[in-house]
């Protein structure tokens, strides 16, 4: 009686404090979609307005039919996806090695991955344009994707290390003891369980490279490699700003994302506490 | 026997074809359109040349061409801000275009507008766009107010009375201002600091730009100037929240009665529907001082096409061409004498071009500006009085040097 | 002779494992290294270059003793620091409240909800950025508005263009932005979490504060640290929030290094960004060594 109780009252917390989170972390990008659907007039409105007073679809034809934007897009998701791709890969290698095997330069290595996240983005800009340079990477998709690789594969090490560090070992000892190599128990019993992990790992890496903005600026010159923050930037000009446009290209950029996301809630759920390996 | 002809004509095509050149060309994006159809007019002209266009924009253009030209590797023209190009000049970045120049006659350049790229005596830039700023007023809040819509204030004293009539106050709160600056944004702040500056005789620099001489009695008197309509209540605190964009949009909205700004922000307001009127800046005495600044065509002195690049320049920098191609006003005094600069909205701001002084160029100046910037923030906002703020940037900024 | 054969192949299986890390941790290292070597390098040999009177050269540390002589610069470093501990404490904070709110049983709707709180992380920065400022505007803002007409506030307040306020409110907008990267690597460091031992937990009567404490933070502390060392780097190397709202001001009230980096670069004065960098490189450096240290000794 007492426990469910105590068991109704904690739901009732939850909720208040996710309604709370919600209304803080909704409320203005509320304002941005009811923005991307307002007429220039109405968006500097006094007093402001969430919703608009006379919707409009203009900002959206402007940016799907008169911009740029579907090329970036593309461009952007190939970058994206390859640089999450390859960060995984690399990422939780090494981060499965990191957090199994103890051996000498452990933390010096670990240490020294981290570097390229820790530089600040300005400082990084000349130097990468520099080498790109030299080997005729500039402007490429390529060039850009080894640019957020960089800042991207440390902490993808260095996050897949924390997560598989929560996991037993006793696990991959199992698995070892049923003829899997190092390898076979990483892929078929650590992964499964680091799911959950791995997935907002990859969200991270991709949003890393899908909203970068400072390198790219730099790095790109043409439509073969220009990407949507850069993209989004094309809604101004020196002494006008589309702001219309400028937040229905947001919008646009964000809802890709979310709706993949919203499709990876199963595989969020799995793991230990799922009971997938309990027992 | 066939297939080695094929090959043969194949070779001399391709031959021919490299003789032309092609020049790739940086400009923003609001330039594209015209710049097409000029570029279009220049391949039809030059038949076998080619100019291949990229496309900037205005938060990505500074950070680009900077490292392009630092790194040698830009292209071989691109259209650049006029009070960045003299740093390029004088590091040895960019070739020198006086040839040009001469060819397209110096004379017929608004002197302002060549000075901003040249050095040491030779002329580093093509300019094509050139502007200063003007005062905007709503008629209709002048009207209101019980003033003269067809007179804008003459100088600062009767710019300051109108303020004061032009700030309406309901219930305690103020609804109306009568102007705002944009203190928000550091360039945009500074550039309205410094033609108040001018307009009270003080100075930036002493000549060789090694001392700022900025705790001068001109120099406080010209922030005293500003930071009195803030404490008189006639300009909002919301100033230190915008940049120039911003501002026009707290004019649009009719929460300010009149603003400095540029003659491109003419086309905006009339599109708002708002009953605009414009006048040269008021000052001390009679029309006060306004800075300018633009846009001019740069050659890298890296680009290996120079020749090319010369021509096509030396072809943008024709009056026709210069008066497409600019947003605002052409620096040619044949092109200013347009049809299409005509209107009597832009009237205020060819006049204004009389009383201009340039924006400074000092290697450092972002990281200086930015001093003198707080410091003017701090005397608008009360925290220190203009002559401990002009003392301190000073300070400050000889001791950034 | 005939002992030296188990010790040998024990010697050979010794060796295998000894060297057993490398395929797993060598290509990630290798890939990173020839990434990160020419930039790090870069960075810190513009830092110790400078212009003298003999064109380039060899300055020492001259550069960064010109780093600690700028009159603004205390300004700068104590900006930074407030706004480093403000936006990291808060994310974590609002982050770790959310992600256990999250894995509350009896929760419906979990997968949506949790896809709508990780929107401001998705959001373009540089969007949202422009929209907070919007938020915040003394003149057309949301926030005054909505506090106004809830009776909170009586007189519009200058949330950016009061330094008192600024720094704060600049904040608020990194902690949007960077806390449902933490409620998503908490909520999901709660799934590996045995559910056994919480079950054991419970039927011992520990209460859900208890359980947190004792249970399933120490459980998620690697996880933690790292989300730590994250949110210190991002707000040390953070500029667009700060220039999008304020450009630094009011009055340098939320002037911090990157904004002076910024400038410096935009003046290509690398040699004084690089000292900068490098400075927040050090900064960085000391964070990720604890980091390093406390995780491996733990392992």
């Amino acid at each position: 009686m007492q426990k469910s109780n105590a068991r109704t009252l904690s739901i009732v917390i939850a909720y208040v404090v996710l309604i709370a989170l919600l209304f803080f972390a909704l409320a203005p990008v509320a304002l941005m979609i009811g923005t991307a659907f307002k007429p220039n007039v109405e968006i500097f409105q006094v007093p402001p307005r969430w919703l608009p007073r006379a919707p409009t679809l203009s900002n959206f034809h402007k940016v799907l039919f008169n911009s740029g934007i579907g090329r970036y897009a593309l461009n952007s998701v190939i970058i994206a996806t390859l640089m999450t791709f390859t960060a995984l890969v690399l990422g939780t290698m090494a981060g499965y090695g990191f957090s199994r095997f103890k051996f000498r330069g452990n933390r010096a290595l670990s240490l020294f991955m981290l570097l390229g996240q820790l530089i600040p983005l300005i400082a990084l800009i000349v130097p990468f344009f520099q080498i790109f340079d030299a080997v005729g990477l500039l402007d490429t998709k390529i060039g850009i994707a080894l640019a957020h690789l960089t800042t991207a594969l440390p902490l993808v090490t260095w996050m897949s290390a924390s997560y598989f560090s929560t996991i037993p070992v006793e696990l991959d000892e199992a698995a070892i003891i049923d003829g899997c190599t190092r390898m076979q128990a990483l892929r078929k019993v650590v992964l499964p369980v680091a799911l959950p992990g791995i997935i907002s790992i990859a969200l991270f890496a991709f949003l890393m490279s899908w909203n970068e903005f400072v390198l790219a600026s730099v790095l790109t010159n043409t439509d073969s490699s220009k990407t949507l923050p850069i993209g989004l930037s094309e809604f101004a000009t020196m002494f006008t700003v589309d702001w219309g446009s400028t937040m229905a290209a947001a919008f646009l950029m964000t809802v890709p994302v979310v709706a993949v996301f919203l499709l990876f809630q199963k595989q969020f759920v799995s793991g230990l506490s799922a009971g997938a390996v309990k027992g | 026997m066939k297939r080695l002809l094929t090959f043969g004509a194949a070779v001399l095509l391709g031959a021919t074809s490299t003789q032309a050149e092609t020049i790739a060309w940086w400009l923003p994006n609001w330039d594209e359109k015209p710049a097409r159809a000029i570029v279009a007019d220049y391949e039809t002209a030059n038949p076998g040349e080619k100019v291949e266009i990229v496309i900037t924009t205005w938060d990505t253009m500074a950070q680009k061409i900077l490292v392009g030209l630092q790194s040698r590797n830009a292209p071989d023209v691109i259209t650049e801000l006029e009070s960045r190009t003299l740093r390029y000049a004088r590091k040895g970045l960019l070739a020198d275009l006086t040839g040009v120049v001469t060819e397209l006659g110096k004379d017929d350049f608004v002197p302002s507008a060549l000075a901003t790229g040249e050095y040491e005596g030779r002329y580093y830039s093509v300019p094509f766009r050139h502007d200063g700023a003007g005062l905007y007023y709503n008629k209709d809040l002048f009207a209101a107010a019980g003033l003269d819509p067809e007179r804008p204030p003459q100088t600062w004293a009767q710019l300051v009375e109108y303020c004061k009539k032009l700030t309406v106050t309901k219930d305690g709160t103020t609804t109306q201002y009568g102007i705002a600056w944009p203190l928000g944004n550091v360039n945009n702040g500074v550039e309205r600091y410094l033609p108040l500056l001018y307009d009270h005789g003080g100075k930036l620099f002493n000549q060789d730009q090694t001392r700022f001489t900025l705790d001068t009695p001109e120099a406080i008197g010209a922030l005293d100037a500003m930071a009195n309509l803030f404490k008189t209540g006639v300009a909002p605190m919301s100033s230190l929240e915008v940049d120039n964009t911003g501002l026009r949009e707290l004019f649009l909205n009719r929460r300010i009665a009149m603003y400095y700004s540029g003659p491109f922000d003419v086309q905006p307001i009339l599109e708002a529907g708002i009953k605009v009127g414009t006048g040269v800046l008021p000052g001390l005495n009679g029309m006060g001082v306004t800075t300018v600044d633009g846009f001019s065509l740069i050659v890298p002195a890296h680009s290996s096409k120079q020749k090319a690049a010369e021509q096509f320049v030396a072809f943008v920098g024709q009056p026709k061409n210069q008066a497409r191609l600019t947003a605002t006003f052409p620096p040619s005094y044949t092109a200013l004498k347009y049809e299409q600069f005509s209107s009597p909205y832009l009237q205020p701001f060819i006049v204004q071009l009389g009383r201009v002084e340039n924006m400074p160029n000092h290697p450092k100046w972002n990281e200086l500006e930015r001093i003198l910037f707080d410091n003017i923030q701090a005397a608008v906002l009360g925290k220190k009085t203009s002559a401990q703020a002009m003392a301190d940037a000073n300070a400050q900024m000889n001791g950034s040097l | 002779m005939e002992q030296a054969r188990p010790k040998a192949a024990l010697k050979r299986i010794r060796l295998r494992e000894q060297f057993a890390w490398m395929p797993f941790v060598l290509p990630g290292v290798t890939v990173a290294v020839l990434l990160t070597v020419y930039p790090t390098y870069s960075v810190v040999s513009a830092s110790l270059f400078g212009d003298t009177a003999k064109g380039t050269a060899f300055v020492g540390l001259d550069n960064f003793a010109a780093l600690f002589r700028l009159p603004q610069m205390e300004l700068y470093l104590w900006n930074t620091f407030l706004w480093v501990i403000i936006s990291s404490t808060g994310a974590l904070v609002l982050g770790v409240i959310g992600a256990f709110a999250l894995e509350v049983r009896g929760i419906g709707l979990r997968g949506l909800l949790r896809s709508l709180l990780i929107l401001p992380w998705i959001v373009p920065h540089v969007a949202a950025a422009i929209v907070w400022k919007w938020f915040y505007s003394s003149e057309f803002g949301m926030l005054n508005h909505v506090l106004q007409s809830l009776g909170i506030i009586k007189r519009p307040l200058n949330w950016l263009s009061d330094p008192a306020l600024a720094l704060g409110a600049a904040a608020v907008l990194q902690v949007w932005g960077t806390f449902p990267f933490v409620m998503l690597m908490v909520s999901a460091g709660l799934q590996s979490i045995d559910g056994s031992v919480l079950d054991a937990a419970r039927v011992d009567g520990a209460g859900w504060f208890s359980e947190a404490v004792h249970i399933i933070l120490p459980a998620l502390r690697n996880v933690m640290f790292i989300i730590t060392l994250i949110l210190v780097v991002w707000a040390l190397n953070s500029l667009i929030a700060i220039w999008i709202l304020t450009q630094g001001g009011p009055a340098g009230a939320t002037s911090t290094m990157p904004i002076y980096i910024y400038s410096a670069f935009r003046d290509f004065n690398l040699s004084a960004a690089s000292a900068a960098s490098c400075l927040l490189l050090a900064v960085s450096l000391v964070f990720a060594g604890i980091y390093v240290l406390r995780v491996t000794k733990g392992a």
